[in-house]
């Protein structure tokens, strides 16, 4: 029987193609540049082609989400790609900034990693506890736990009465 | 009041525009990843792309000076050929050898494509192979797609990809070709002509076994193959500093433990066993890690065994016949007793 050299392909470049922007913007929200963030979502598209015939009749954007976020905190302790440790940490955002890009993302980049990757999956992607847990391969008091401590760490940086957020999150 | 998700879709918005996110690239990337190669993706990214053909780089510039689109197709006697003897193993002797098919090459009489893929093997991990698939139809249309010349070089801006599309053997009447399809004015392969070449008919003549990627205990366990060995990294970096309190694990957390054998010149070491936690060996774990003490002359790189526990977004590090025990950035003096319940 005839077989198409790409028949173990078989929907993952439509998929990808269709998907790639959106992961960009999660990646972005991770890691707070654009040129990272796209080789966050190449590696992780590349995560998702190796398993793609076991993920393709189950949720892809799922593994997908899980694939990112696991390339992201995976990078944050490789030595290379740390941010240098200081004892110093940069003047709070000013208010004029919060409602900018800039200010969320300054405020973002002092969340560390984990509690990061809660933040945009339970926020951006309006994923649920549960499936934040499954994302990150954790516990969903851990999801618990570091949702409160991240958006704790943004009410330090960002003003709190212009910050809002489902209160189900910290119970 | 300004709700969070209003504060991720401002700051997310007005992407520049991207070419590097490639689903094209992600396959073959997938495919032609070796072991080693996975595992330094991102200390040698640049020399992996321009190896393996996935190199866009930003930077626009003229048209790739490719050494594969100027050189002749590889050629020899298509006498006797042999499908088996086909070798698509080393990507980057693929990208120098295949050529345009030759002026006088004559009729296509077979044509071959070759793939590097991961497949599992039950009871024995994901291996490499190499597939030989043989063109059983179309090959007129194949060779018309051959025929066609290359596109003049343009003097404008082009990407420096390294894409030369799918190599192709050919057998003719009297000679077999290494060749490509025709490339566009930047050097890059016909979209059209790929295509036409991927909508052949194939079938599958050879699969040969290359290499083991993931070993069996890799995949049951989650363990990553080979894993970086931060605690030589990071003995050699400086990094780092001596805790004051002793590590601990969440015991509500599923941990596993993932020991390698230390540790190549790269470092990097192979994963030799792994087991998982229950809550019981958790809690063990911790008591004897309360015994850890904050010494920053552990840092060093001597041991020659390491073993990561981890439940996938965090790690702790010991040198198993070595000093260390480390927590993100964090080095102790590891208590004894801990080596000792780590060694199988």
């Amino acid at each position: 029987m005839a077989e198409h050299p790409e028949a173990d392909d078989s929907g993952f470049v439509e998929w990808a193609t269709v998907r790639r922007s959106a992961l960009r913007r999660t990646a972005f929200l991770l890691c707070g540049d654009w040129s990272a963030a796209d080789d966050l979502v190449q590696e992780a598209l590349i995560r998702v082609h190796r398993r793609w015939r076991r993920v393709a009749t189950g949720n892809p954007d799922a593994y997908a989400r899980r694939a990112l976020t696991s390339v992201y905190v995976d990078q944050t302790r490789r030595p290379w790609r740390r941010e240098s440790p200081t004892d110093v940490l940069p003047e709070r955002a000013h208010h004029d900034e919060v409602a900018t890009d800039g200010g969320l993302l300054a405020a973002l980049a002092q969340v560390p990693p984990r509690q990061r990757a809660v933040l945009v999956l339970r926020f951006w992607e309006d994923l649920s506890i549960e499936q934040t847990a499954q994302a990150l391969g954790c516990s969903t008091g851990n999801v618990k736990s570091q949702s409160a401590r991240g958006l704790a760490r943004l009410r330090e940086l960002l003003p709190a009465d212009e910050l809002t957020y489902h209160a189900e999150v910290v119970k | 009041m300004t709700d969070l998700r209003e504060l991720f879709e401002t700051a997310s918005a007005g992407a520049p525009p991207t070419t590097r996110i490639d689903p094209y690239e992600a396959v073959r990337a997938s495919r032609a990843r070796t072991r080693s190669l996975r595992h330094r993706w991102l200390a040698g990214g640049v020399t992996a792309a321009l190896v393996l053909g996935m190199g866009a780089v930003l930077v626009p510039r003229l048209r790739s000076p490719m050494a594969g689109e100027q050189a002749p197709a590889t050629t020899w006697s298509g006498r006797g050929f042999d499908a088996t003897s086909v070798d698509c193993s080393n990507q980057g002797d693929l990208l120098m050898k295949a050529g345009h098919l030759p002026e006088d090459f004559g009729t296509i009489r077979a044509a071959y494509r070759c793939a590097v893929v991961d497949r599992e093997v039950p009871g024995d991990g994901v291996w490499q192979y190499q597939v030989v698939r043989a063109v059983t139809g179309e090959l007129q249309q194949l060779q018309q797609v051959l025929e066609e010349p290359d596109a003049a070089p343009t003097s404008g801006s082009c990407t420096a990809e390294f894409d030369i599309g799918p190599p192709i053997w050919v057998v003719g009447t009297k000679d077999a070709a290494l060749v490509r399809v025709p490339l566009d004015e930047c050097g890059h392969a016909l979209g059209s002509a790929v295509e036409v070449v991927d909508g052949l008919p194939m079938k599958k003549v050879s699969a040969q076994r290359l290499q083991q990627v993931e070993s069996q205990t890799a995949v049951d366990s989650g363990c990553s193959q080979d894993f970086k060995d931060l605690l030589r990294i990071e003995a050699s970096t400086g990094y780092g500093r001596p805790g004051t309190t002793p590590p601990r694990l969440d015991e509500g957390r599923g941990w596993t433990v993932c020991r390698y054998r230390a540790v190549t010149q790269d470092q990097v070491g192979s994963l030799a066993s792994a087991d998982r936690l229950s809550t019981a060996q958790v809690a063990a774990i911790n008591a004897a890690l309360a015994g850890s003490r904050g010494d920053d002359t552990c840092r060093r790189d001597d041991h020659s065994r390491f073993a990561t526990i981890t439940d996938g977004n965090d790690w702790l590090d010991v040198a198993l016949d070595g000093c260390a025990v480390q927590q993100g950035s964090t080095w102790w003096r590891a208590p004894a007793e801990l080596r000792r319940m780590l060694t199988r």
